[in-house]
Protein backbone atom coordinates (compact mmCIF):
# COMPACT_ATOMS: atom_id res chain seq x y z
CA UNK A 1 0.00 0.00 0.00
CA UNK A 2 1.24 3.47 -0.83
CA UNK A 3 -0.01 6.44 1.15
CA UNK A 4 -0.12 9.98 -0.17
CA UNK A 5 -0.24 12.84 2.29
CA UNK A 6 -1.29 16.19 0.86
CA UNK A 7 -0.05 18.44 3.62
CA UNK A 8 -1.32 21.69 2.11
CA UNK A 9 -4.87 20.42 1.77
CA UNK A 10 -4.64 18.07 4.77
CA UNK A 11 -5.81 15.11 2.79
CA UNK A 12 -4.67 11.51 2.81
CA UNK A 13 -5.34 8.84 0.27
CA UNK A 14 -3.75 5.56 -0.53
CA UNK A 15 -3.74 2.80 -3.09
CA UNK A 16 -2.75 -0.81 -3.16
CA UNK A 17 -3.93 -1.75 -6.63
CA UNK A 18 -1.65 -0.90 -9.54
CA UNK A 19 -3.11 -1.93 -12.87
CA UNK A 20 -3.76 -5.63 -12.51
CA UNK A 21 -1.25 -6.02 -9.71
CA UNK A 22 -1.93 -5.66 -6.03
CA UNK A 23 1.09 -4.28 -4.26
CA UNK A 24 2.70 -6.93 -2.07
CA UNK A 25 5.79 -5.38 -0.56
CA UNK A 26 6.35 -1.83 -1.78
CA UNK A 27 10.00 -1.22 -1.06
CA UNK A 28 10.77 2.09 -2.70
CA UNK A 29 9.07 5.22 -4.01
CA UNK A 30 10.44 8.15 -5.97
CA UNK A 31 8.71 11.12 -7.54
CA UNK A 32 9.86 13.03 -10.59
CA UNK A 33 8.44 16.57 -10.28
CA UNK A 34 9.23 17.41 -13.91
CA UNK A 35 7.03 14.70 -15.35
CA UNK A 36 4.85 14.29 -12.24
CA UNK A 37 5.51 10.59 -12.36
CA UNK A 38 5.63 8.38 -9.34
CA UNK A 39 7.82 5.31 -9.37
CA UNK A 40 6.98 2.46 -7.00
CA UNK A 41 9.17 -0.60 -6.51
CA UNK A 42 7.67 -3.80 -5.18
CA UNK A 43 10.28 -6.19 -3.84
CA UNK A 44 8.06 -9.22 -3.82
CA UNK A 45 6.55 -8.68 -7.26
CA UNK A 46 10.01 -7.83 -8.59
CA UNK A 47 8.59 -4.85 -10.47
CA UNK A 48 8.97 -1.09 -10.72
CA UNK A 49 5.75 0.68 -11.67
CA UNK A 50 5.36 4.06 -13.33
CA UNK A 51 2.29 5.90 -12.11
CA UNK A 52 0.62 9.11 -13.15
CA UNK A 53 -0.59 11.96 -11.01
CA UNK A 54 -3.84 10.23 -10.15
CA UNK A 55 -2.18 6.94 -9.38
CA UNK A 56 -2.99 5.45 -12.75
CA UNK A 57 -0.57 2.91 -14.16
CA UNK A 58 1.51 4.28 -17.01
CA UNK A 59 3.84 1.35 -17.40
CA UNK A 60 6.60 -0.73 -15.87
CA UNK A 61 10.33 -0.33 -15.95
CA UNK A 62 12.72 -3.25 -15.93
CA UNK A 63 15.99 -4.45 -17.40
CA UNK A 64 15.62 -7.11 -20.11
CA UNK A 65 15.96 -9.97 -17.65
CA UNK A 66 13.74 -8.31 -15.05
CA UNK A 67 14.55 -7.30 -11.50
CA UNK A 68 15.25 -9.85 -8.82
CA UNK A 69 14.37 -7.80 -5.75
CA UNK A 70 14.07 -4.07 -6.41
CA UNK A 71 14.42 -1.88 -3.36
CA UNK A 72 15.32 1.79 -3.09
CA UNK A 73 14.70 4.29 -5.89
CA UNK A 74 15.95 7.80 -6.58
CA UNK A 75 15.44 10.23 -9.48
CA UNK A 76 18.19 12.60 -10.65
CA UNK A 77 17.83 16.10 -12.03
CA UNK A 78 17.61 14.84 -15.60
CA UNK A 79 14.77 12.48 -14.79
CA UNK A 80 17.00 9.43 -14.67
CA UNK A 81 15.78 6.67 -12.38
CA UNK A 82 18.18 4.65 -10.21
CA UNK A 83 16.90 1.29 -9.00
CA UNK A 84 18.73 -0.73 -6.36
CA UNK A 85 18.31 -4.43 -7.10
CA UNK A 86 19.07 -5.96 -3.72
CA UNK A 87 19.47 -9.51 -4.99
CA UNK A 88 20.86 -8.52 -8.35
CA UNK A 89 23.77 -6.82 -6.62
CA UNK A 90 23.68 -3.75 -8.86
CA UNK A 91 22.04 -0.41 -9.53
CA UNK A 92 20.13 -0.08 -12.78
CA UNK A 93 19.82 3.41 -14.29
CA UNK A 94 17.00 4.26 -16.67
CA UNK A 95 16.38 7.41 -18.66
CA UNK A 96 13.16 9.37 -18.40
CA UNK A 97 11.70 7.28 -21.21
CA UNK A 98 12.31 4.12 -19.20
CA UNK A 99 15.19 2.76 -21.26
CA UNK A 100 18.02 1.04 -19.43
CA UNK A 101 21.09 3.25 -19.68
CA UNK A 102 23.64 1.84 -17.29
CA UNK A 103 24.28 -0.85 -14.73
CA UNK A 104 26.35 0.29 -11.78
CA UNK A 105 28.25 -2.19 -9.69
CA UNK A 106 30.44 -1.78 -6.66
CA UNK A 107 33.83 -0.11 -7.04
CA UNK A 108 35.01 -1.48 -3.73
CA UNK A 109 34.67 -5.20 -4.29
CA UNK A 110 36.91 -7.29 -6.45
CA UNK A 111 34.13 -8.69 -8.56
CA UNK A 112 32.30 -5.42 -8.95
CA UNK A 113 29.07 -6.52 -7.32
CA UNK A 114 27.31 -5.06 -4.33
CA UNK A 115 26.47 -7.65 -1.75
CA UNK A 116 22.98 -6.42 -0.83
CA UNK A 117 22.28 -2.96 -2.25
CA UNK A 118 19.00 -1.98 -0.65
CA UNK A 119 18.74 1.81 -0.84
CA UNK A 120 20.19 4.60 -2.96
CA UNK A 121 20.48 8.37 -2.73
CA UNK A 122 22.09 11.15 -4.74
CA UNK A 123 24.41 13.84 -3.44
CA UNK A 124 24.53 17.51 -4.47
CA UNK A 125 26.91 16.74 -7.36
CA UNK A 126 25.06 13.60 -8.38
CA UNK A 127 27.25 11.45 -6.21
CA UNK A 128 25.63 8.04 -5.93
CA UNK A 129 25.27 6.62 -2.44
CA UNK A 130 24.42 2.94 -2.07
CA UNK A 131 23.52 1.18 1.17
CA UNK A 132 25.26 -2.19 0.89
CA UNK A 133 23.37 -3.71 3.79
CA UNK A 134 25.31 -6.91 4.29
CA UNK A 135 28.63 -5.10 4.07
CA UNK A 136 27.40 -2.59 6.66
CA UNK A 137 28.55 0.45 4.73
CA UNK A 138 27.55 3.15 2.30
CA UNK A 139 29.53 3.21 -0.92
CA UNK A 140 29.85 6.58 -2.62
CA UNK A 141 30.70 7.01 -6.30
CA UNK A 142 30.98 10.26 -8.22
CA UNK A 143 28.83 10.97 -11.26
CA UNK A 144 31.38 9.34 -13.53
CA UNK A 145 31.38 6.15 -11.48
CA UNK A 146 34.68 6.71 -9.68
CA UNK A 147 34.86 5.45 -6.11
CA UNK A 148 34.91 8.34 -3.66
CA UNK A 149 34.93 6.16 -0.58
CA UNK A 150 32.77 4.29 1.86
CA UNK A 151 31.00 5.36 5.03
CA UNK A 152 30.91 3.15 8.07
CA UNK A 153 31.71 -0.44 8.89
CA UNK A 154 30.16 -3.15 11.02
CA UNK A 155 30.22 -2.41 14.72
CA UNK A 156 28.28 -1.08 17.68
CA UNK A 157 29.98 2.26 18.17
CA UNK A 158 29.41 5.71 16.67
CA UNK A 159 30.36 5.69 13.02
CA UNK A 160 29.50 2.02 12.59
CA UNK A 161 26.39 0.17 11.48
CA UNK A 162 24.58 -2.97 12.55
CA UNK A 163 21.50 -2.77 10.31
CA UNK A 164 21.90 0.18 7.90
CA UNK A 165 18.63 0.92 6.15
CA UNK A 166 17.67 4.28 4.67
CA UNK A 167 20.09 6.87 3.29
CA UNK A 168 19.52 10.48 2.22
CA UNK A 169 21.58 13.62 1.58
CA UNK A 170 20.65 17.18 2.53
CA UNK A 171 21.43 20.36 0.61
CA UNK A 172 24.76 20.78 2.38
CA UNK A 173 25.92 17.31 1.41
CA UNK A 174 25.39 15.70 4.79
CA UNK A 175 24.73 11.97 4.60
CA UNK A 176 21.98 10.61 6.86
CA UNK A 177 21.85 6.88 7.56
CA UNK A 178 19.11 5.10 9.53
CA UNK A 179 20.08 2.01 11.50
CA UNK A 180 17.33 -0.42 12.47
CA UNK A 181 19.35 -2.05 15.23
CA UNK A 182 20.49 1.15 16.88
CA UNK A 183 17.16 2.90 16.29
CA UNK A 184 19.11 6.01 15.43
CA UNK A 185 20.21 8.19 12.55
CA UNK A 186 23.84 9.07 12.04
CA UNK A 187 24.99 12.01 9.96
CA UNK A 188 28.28 11.95 8.08
CA UNK A 189 29.99 14.18 5.60
CA UNK A 190 30.79 12.79 2.19
CA UNK A 191 34.23 11.73 3.36
CA UNK A 192 32.74 9.45 6.01
CA UNK A 193 33.44 11.68 9.00
CA UNK A 194 30.72 11.30 11.63
CA UNK A 195 29.10 14.63 12.42
CA UNK A 196 26.15 13.88 14.67
CA UNK A 197 23.64 11.25 15.58
CA UNK A 198 20.28 11.22 17.21
CA UNK A 199 17.42 8.90 18.07
CA UNK A 200 17.16 5.95 20.40
CA UNK A 201 14.70 3.12 20.94
CA UNK A 202 11.15 4.05 21.82
CA UNK A 203 8.04 5.71 20.56
CA UNK A 204 8.45 9.23 21.91
CA UNK A 205 9.12 12.08 19.53
CA UNK A 206 12.61 11.74 18.16
CA UNK A 207 12.83 8.05 18.96
CA UNK A 208 12.53 5.15 16.55
CA UNK A 209 11.45 1.53 16.38
CA UNK A 210 13.15 -0.12 13.40
CA UNK A 211 13.58 2.99 11.23
CA UNK A 212 13.59 2.18 7.53
CA UNK A 213 13.47 4.61 4.62
CA UNK A 214 14.81 8.17 4.68
CA UNK A 215 13.95 11.07 2.42
CA UNK A 216 15.02 14.74 2.43
CA UNK A 217 13.00 17.27 0.46
CA UNK A 218 14.08 20.53 -1.16
CA UNK A 219 13.45 22.43 2.08
CA UNK A 220 15.81 20.08 3.96
CA UNK A 221 13.01 18.40 5.87
CA UNK A 222 14.09 14.90 6.86
CA UNK A 223 11.35 12.25 6.66
CA UNK A 224 11.97 9.02 8.54
CA UNK A 225 9.80 5.95 7.98
CA UNK A 226 9.58 4.75 11.58
CA UNK A 227 8.31 1.32 10.68
CA UNK A 228 7.24 -0.36 13.91
CA UNK A 229 5.93 2.87 15.37
CA UNK A 230 3.75 3.01 12.24
CA UNK A 231 4.49 6.63 11.52
CA UNK A 232 6.67 9.00 9.55
CA UNK A 233 8.69 11.37 11.68
CA UNK A 234 9.70 14.69 10.18
CA UNK A 235 12.79 16.65 11.19
CA UNK A 236 14.42 19.69 9.66
CA UNK A 237 18.00 20.67 9.00
CA UNK A 238 18.70 24.34 9.57
CA UNK A 239 21.85 25.76 8.19
CA UNK A 240 23.57 27.87 10.76
CA UNK A 241 23.21 31.52 9.76
CA UNK A 242 26.46 33.43 9.39
CA UNK A 243 27.48 35.29 12.49
CA UNK A 244 26.51 38.95 12.40
CA UNK A 245 29.35 41.28 11.62
CA UNK A 246 30.92 42.88 14.63
CA UNK A 247 30.16 46.57 14.63
CA UNK A 248 31.46 49.36 16.73
CA UNK B 1 44.55 -23.76 31.73
CA UNK B 2 45.82 -26.69 29.75
CA UNK B 3 43.10 -29.05 30.92
CA UNK B 4 40.52 -26.42 30.07
CA UNK B 5 41.83 -26.23 26.54
CA UNK B 6 41.69 -29.99 26.30
CA UNK B 7 38.17 -30.00 27.65
CA UNK B 8 37.05 -27.40 25.14
CA UNK B 9 38.64 -29.29 22.31
CA UNK B 10 36.92 -32.46 23.46
CA UNK B 11 33.60 -30.68 23.71
CA UNK B 12 34.03 -29.29 20.23
CA UNK B 13 34.93 -32.69 18.92
CA UNK B 14 31.85 -34.16 20.55
CA UNK B 15 29.64 -31.50 19.05
CA UNK B 16 30.90 -32.26 15.59
CA UNK B 17 30.55 -35.97 16.14
CA UNK B 18 27.11 -35.87 17.64
CA UNK B 19 25.58 -33.33 15.32
CA UNK B 20 25.05 -35.72 12.39
CA UNK B 21 23.45 -38.25 14.73
CA UNK B 22 20.86 -35.91 16.16
CA UNK B 23 19.99 -33.84 13.14
CA UNK B 24 20.72 -33.44 9.49
CA UNK B 25 20.17 -29.71 9.77
CA UNK B 26 22.73 -27.59 8.00
CA UNK B 27 24.77 -25.67 10.57
CA UNK B 28 25.66 -22.06 10.15
CA UNK B 29 29.24 -22.99 9.46
CA UNK B 30 28.08 -24.76 6.32
CA UNK B 31 28.19 -22.58 3.25
CA UNK B 32 24.75 -23.75 2.20
CA UNK B 33 23.09 -22.32 5.29
CA UNK B 34 21.14 -19.32 4.08
CA UNK B 35 22.11 -17.26 7.08
CA UNK B 36 25.76 -17.68 6.14
CA UNK B 37 26.44 -14.60 4.04
CA UNK B 38 30.18 -14.83 4.35
CA UNK B 39 32.49 -14.68 1.39
CA UNK B 40 33.20 -18.37 1.73
CA UNK B 41 29.57 -19.23 1.18
CA UNK B 42 28.56 -21.33 -1.73
CA UNK B 43 26.57 -20.23 -4.75
CA UNK B 44 28.22 -16.91 -5.20
CA UNK B 45 26.23 -15.99 -8.23
CA UNK B 46 22.69 -16.17 -9.36
CA UNK B 47 23.35 -18.64 -12.12
CA UNK B 48 23.35 -21.36 -9.50
CA UNK B 49 19.75 -20.67 -8.78
CA UNK B 50 20.38 -19.87 -5.17
CA UNK B 51 18.07 -17.01 -4.26
CA UNK B 52 20.60 -15.59 -1.83
CA UNK B 53 23.74 -14.29 -3.48
CA UNK B 54 26.36 -14.16 -0.85
CA UNK B 55 29.44 -12.09 -0.35
CA UNK B 56 31.22 -11.15 -3.46
CA UNK B 57 34.60 -12.71 -2.90
CA UNK B 58 37.03 -13.76 -0.20
CA UNK B 59 39.22 -10.78 -0.88
CA UNK B 60 36.54 -8.18 -0.50
CA UNK B 61 38.53 -5.01 -0.86
CA UNK B 62 36.79 -2.79 1.59
CA UNK B 63 35.02 -5.11 3.96
CA UNK B 64 37.24 -8.05 4.70
CA UNK B 65 34.96 -8.80 7.63
CA UNK B 66 32.58 -10.50 5.27
CA UNK B 67 34.68 -13.63 5.54
CA UNK B 68 33.20 -13.94 9.02
CA UNK B 69 29.93 -15.77 9.42
CA UNK B 70 28.60 -14.37 12.69
CA UNK B 71 28.64 -10.64 12.01
CA UNK B 72 25.46 -10.55 9.98
CA UNK B 73 23.41 -11.12 13.12
CA UNK B 74 25.86 -10.68 15.97
CA UNK B 75 27.36 -7.25 15.55
CA UNK B 76 30.94 -7.21 16.81
CA UNK B 77 31.93 -4.58 19.28
CA UNK B 78 33.46 -1.75 17.34
CA UNK B 79 36.99 -0.99 18.40
CA UNK B 80 37.30 2.39 16.76
CA UNK B 81 34.38 4.65 17.53
CA UNK B 82 34.30 7.95 15.73
CA UNK B 83 33.87 11.13 17.63
CA UNK B 84 31.15 13.27 16.26
CA UNK B 85 32.38 16.55 14.87
CA UNK B 86 30.20 19.03 16.59
CA UNK B 87 30.71 21.67 19.16
CA UNK B 88 28.79 20.03 21.97
CA UNK B 89 29.24 17.31 24.51
CA UNK B 90 28.88 13.77 23.22
CA UNK B 91 25.24 13.34 22.35
CA UNK B 92 24.64 10.40 24.67
CA UNK B 93 21.07 11.38 25.21
CA UNK B 94 20.41 11.88 21.53
CA UNK B 95 21.25 8.51 20.12
CA UNK B 96 22.06 5.00 21.02
CA UNK B 97 24.06 2.02 19.91
CA UNK B 98 22.22 -0.56 21.95
CA UNK B 99 22.87 -3.87 20.31
CA UNK B 100 23.98 -5.34 23.59
CA UNK B 101 22.22 -2.94 25.90
CA UNK B 102 18.79 -1.54 26.42
CA UNK B 103 15.86 -2.99 24.64
CA UNK B 104 17.71 -5.32 22.36
CA UNK B 105 19.22 -7.38 25.12
CA UNK B 106 17.54 -10.73 25.06
CA UNK B 107 17.74 -11.33 28.79
CA UNK B 108 17.12 -8.90 31.57
CA UNK B 109 16.36 -5.91 29.45
CA UNK B 110 13.52 -4.59 31.56
CA UNK B 111 11.04 -5.73 34.12
CA UNK B 112 7.68 -6.76 32.82
CA UNK B 113 4.92 -6.15 35.27
CA UNK B 114 1.54 -7.72 35.19
CA UNK B 115 -0.03 -4.38 34.48
CA UNK B 116 1.70 -4.22 31.13
CA UNK B 117 0.63 -7.64 29.96
CA UNK B 118 -2.71 -6.71 28.50
CA UNK B 119 -1.61 -3.64 26.66
CA UNK B 120 1.66 -4.75 25.17
CA UNK B 121 0.82 -4.14 21.56
CA UNK B 122 -0.64 -0.71 22.07
CA UNK B 123 1.44 0.62 24.91
CA UNK B 124 3.47 3.70 24.22
CA UNK B 125 6.24 2.38 26.39
CA UNK B 126 6.32 -1.34 25.72
CA UNK B 127 8.64 -2.00 22.81
CA UNK B 128 7.29 -4.21 20.08
CA UNK B 129 8.94 -6.15 18.65
CA UNK B 130 11.51 -6.79 21.32
CA UNK B 131 14.29 -9.19 22.22
CA UNK B 132 15.66 -11.50 19.59
CA UNK B 133 12.67 -10.93 17.31
CA UNK B 134 13.75 -7.38 16.72
CA UNK B 135 17.08 -8.61 15.42
CA UNK B 136 15.29 -10.97 13.04
CA UNK B 137 12.95 -8.30 11.77
CA UNK B 138 15.72 -5.76 11.33
CA UNK B 139 16.88 -7.82 8.37
CA UNK B 140 13.65 -9.55 7.36
CA UNK B 141 12.12 -6.37 6.02
CA UNK B 142 11.31 -7.73 2.59
CA UNK B 143 14.31 -6.11 0.94
CA UNK B 144 17.46 -6.99 2.84
CA UNK B 145 16.06 -10.45 3.48
CA UNK B 146 12.89 -12.23 2.58
CA UNK B 147 9.56 -10.86 3.60
CA UNK B 148 7.58 -13.88 2.51
CA UNK B 149 6.87 -17.31 3.87
CA UNK B 150 6.19 -20.66 2.28
CA UNK B 151 2.92 -19.79 0.64
CA UNK B 152 4.20 -16.49 -0.65
CA UNK B 153 2.19 -14.39 1.73
CA UNK B 154 3.92 -11.18 2.61
CA UNK B 155 4.76 -10.70 6.22
CA UNK B 156 6.37 -7.34 5.99
CA UNK B 157 5.38 -5.15 8.85
CA UNK B 158 2.93 -3.01 6.99
CA UNK B 159 1.23 -5.83 5.20
CA UNK B 160 -1.92 -4.45 3.66
CA UNK B 161 -4.06 -7.22 5.09
CA UNK B 162 -3.18 -5.98 8.53
CA UNK B 163 -4.45 -2.52 7.88
CA UNK B 164 -7.96 -1.62 8.67
CA UNK B 165 -10.08 -1.48 5.55
CA UNK B 166 -11.38 1.92 6.54
CA UNK B 167 -7.93 3.33 6.10
CA UNK B 168 -7.05 3.31 9.76
CA UNK B 169 -3.31 2.88 9.59
CA UNK B 170 -3.02 1.31 13.03
CA UNK B 171 -1.63 -2.16 12.91
CA UNK B 172 -4.08 -4.89 13.79
CA UNK B 173 -2.75 -8.18 15.09
CA UNK B 174 -5.07 -10.63 13.40
CA UNK B 175 -4.91 -13.77 15.49
CA UNK B 176 -6.77 -15.74 12.87
CA UNK B 177 -4.02 -15.17 10.35
CA UNK B 178 -0.87 -14.76 12.33
CA UNK B 179 1.02 -15.78 15.39
CA UNK B 180 2.04 -12.96 17.70
CA UNK B 181 5.58 -12.61 18.99
CA UNK B 182 7.35 -10.60 21.65
CA UNK B 183 4.70 -11.22 24.27
CA UNK B 184 5.11 -12.50 27.79
CA UNK B 185 3.72 -15.99 28.27
CA UNK B 186 4.05 -16.95 31.88
CA UNK B 187 1.82 -18.53 34.49
CA UNK B 188 0.06 -15.25 35.16
CA UNK B 189 -0.78 -14.77 31.48
CA UNK B 190 -1.84 -18.39 31.20
CA UNK B 191 -4.12 -17.91 34.18
CA UNK B 192 -5.65 -14.80 32.60
CA UNK B 193 -6.22 -16.54 29.28
CA UNK B 194 -7.63 -19.63 30.91
CA UNK B 195 -10.34 -17.62 32.60
CA UNK B 196 -11.67 -16.82 29.14
CA UNK B 197 -10.63 -19.93 27.26
CA UNK B 198 -10.17 -22.75 29.72
CA UNK B 199 -8.20 -25.85 28.87
CA UNK B 200 -6.90 -24.55 25.57
CA UNK B 201 -3.39 -23.51 26.47
CA UNK B 202 -0.46 -24.56 28.55
CA UNK B 203 3.02 -23.25 29.13
CA UNK B 204 5.58 -24.83 26.81
CA UNK B 205 7.30 -27.86 28.24
CA UNK B 206 9.75 -28.87 25.54
CA UNK B 207 13.38 -27.88 25.53
CA UNK B 208 12.95 -27.04 21.84
CA UNK B 209 10.24 -24.47 22.56
CA UNK B 210 12.13 -21.97 24.70
CA UNK B 211 10.78 -18.67 25.86
CA UNK B 212 13.40 -15.99 26.30
CA UNK B 213 14.84 -14.79 29.58
CA UNK B 214 11.83 -12.55 30.10
CA UNK B 215 9.39 -15.39 29.51
CA UNK B 216 8.53 -13.91 26.14
CA UNK B 217 7.72 -15.81 23.03
CA UNK B 218 9.96 -14.77 20.18
CA UNK B 219 10.82 -15.89 16.67
CA UNK B 220 13.51 -17.96 18.32
CA UNK B 221 10.95 -19.93 20.31
CA UNK B 222 10.22 -21.95 17.18
CA UNK B 223 13.15 -21.07 14.93
CA UNK B 224 16.89 -21.50 15.36
CA UNK B 225 18.61 -19.30 12.78
CA UNK B 226 21.79 -21.32 13.12
CA UNK B 227 20.37 -24.55 11.78
CA UNK B 228 18.96 -24.68 8.28
CA UNK B 229 16.27 -27.36 8.27
CA UNK B 230 14.59 -26.71 4.96
CA UNK B 231 15.81 -29.97 3.53
CA UNK B 232 14.31 -31.96 6.38
CA UNK B 233 11.16 -34.01 5.71
CA UNK B 234 9.00 -31.36 7.36
CA UNK B 235 10.50 -28.67 5.13
CA UNK B 236 10.19 -25.99 7.77
CA UNK B 237 12.82 -23.28 7.68
CA UNK B 238 15.21 -23.15 10.61
CA UNK B 239 12.85 -25.21 12.74
CA UNK B 240 14.25 -25.58 16.23
CA UNK B 241 12.52 -28.85 17.05
CA UNK B 242 14.39 -31.03 14.62
CA UNK B 243 15.05 -34.45 16.04
CA UNK B 244 15.24 -36.25 12.72
CA UNK B 245 13.33 -39.04 14.40
CA UNK B 246 9.85 -37.65 14.83
CA UNK B 247 7.55 -37.02 11.90
CA UNK B 248 5.29 -34.63 13.78
CA UNK B 249 7.90 -32.01 14.53
CA UNK B 250 5.68 -29.15 13.39
CA UNK B 251 2.57 -30.20 15.29
CA UNK B 252 4.56 -31.04 18.38
CA UNK B 253 5.75 -27.47 18.68
CA UNK B 254 2.26 -26.03 18.22
CA UNK B 255 0.75 -28.49 20.62
CA UNK B 256 3.27 -27.65 23.26
CA UNK B 257 1.24 -24.49 23.95
CA UNK B 258 -2.02 -25.15 22.12
CA UNK B 259 -3.45 -28.17 23.86
CA UNK B 260 -3.78 -31.11 21.57
CA UNK B 261 -7.49 -31.61 22.11
CA UNK B 262 -7.91 -29.13 19.23
CA UNK B 263 -10.45 -27.08 21.10
CA UNK B 264 -8.23 -24.05 20.80
CA UNK B 265 -8.06 -21.73 17.85
CA UNK B 266 -6.46 -23.11 14.71
CA UNK B 267 -2.74 -22.74 14.81
CA UNK B 268 -1.75 -20.25 12.14
CA UNK B 269 1.07 -21.17 9.82
CA UNK B 270 1.66 -17.66 8.56
CA UNK B 271 3.75 -14.86 9.93
CA UNK B 272 1.59 -11.84 9.60
CA UNK B 273 3.42 -9.54 11.91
Amino acid sequence: MVFRFDLSRERIDYFRQVGEDELQSPSGVAFDPRTERLYVADAQLGKVFVLGKKGELLGEIAPPEGFQRPGGLVVDDAGGLYVADALGGEICVFDAAGHLQRRIGSRSTSDGRFQRPTQVALGPRNELLVVDALRFLIEIQDASGRLLGVVGQVGDVPGSFARPRGVAVDSAGHVYVADAAFDNIQIFDLTGQLLLYWGGSGSAHGQFNLPAGLFIDDADRVYVADSYNHRVEVFAYFEQPPAPALGR
Amino acid sequence: MKSSVHFNALALWLVFCLAPLTSAAIPLSNSNNQHNFSSGAANLNLTTGNPHPHADSPDNLVSPGTSEICIFCHTPHGAAPQSSLWNRRDPDSMGSFPVYGGQLVIKGSFNVTNATLHSQYNSATFPYPNGASKLCLSCHDGVTAIGTVLDGTAFNMLNASNINAMGDPRLVINLAASHPISFVYDSQVLSDISQVKPLQYQLPTMVDVPLDGQQRMQCTTCHDPHEDTRSEPHGLPFWRHNTNAVVSEFEDVCNDCHLADKTGPPVPVLHNM
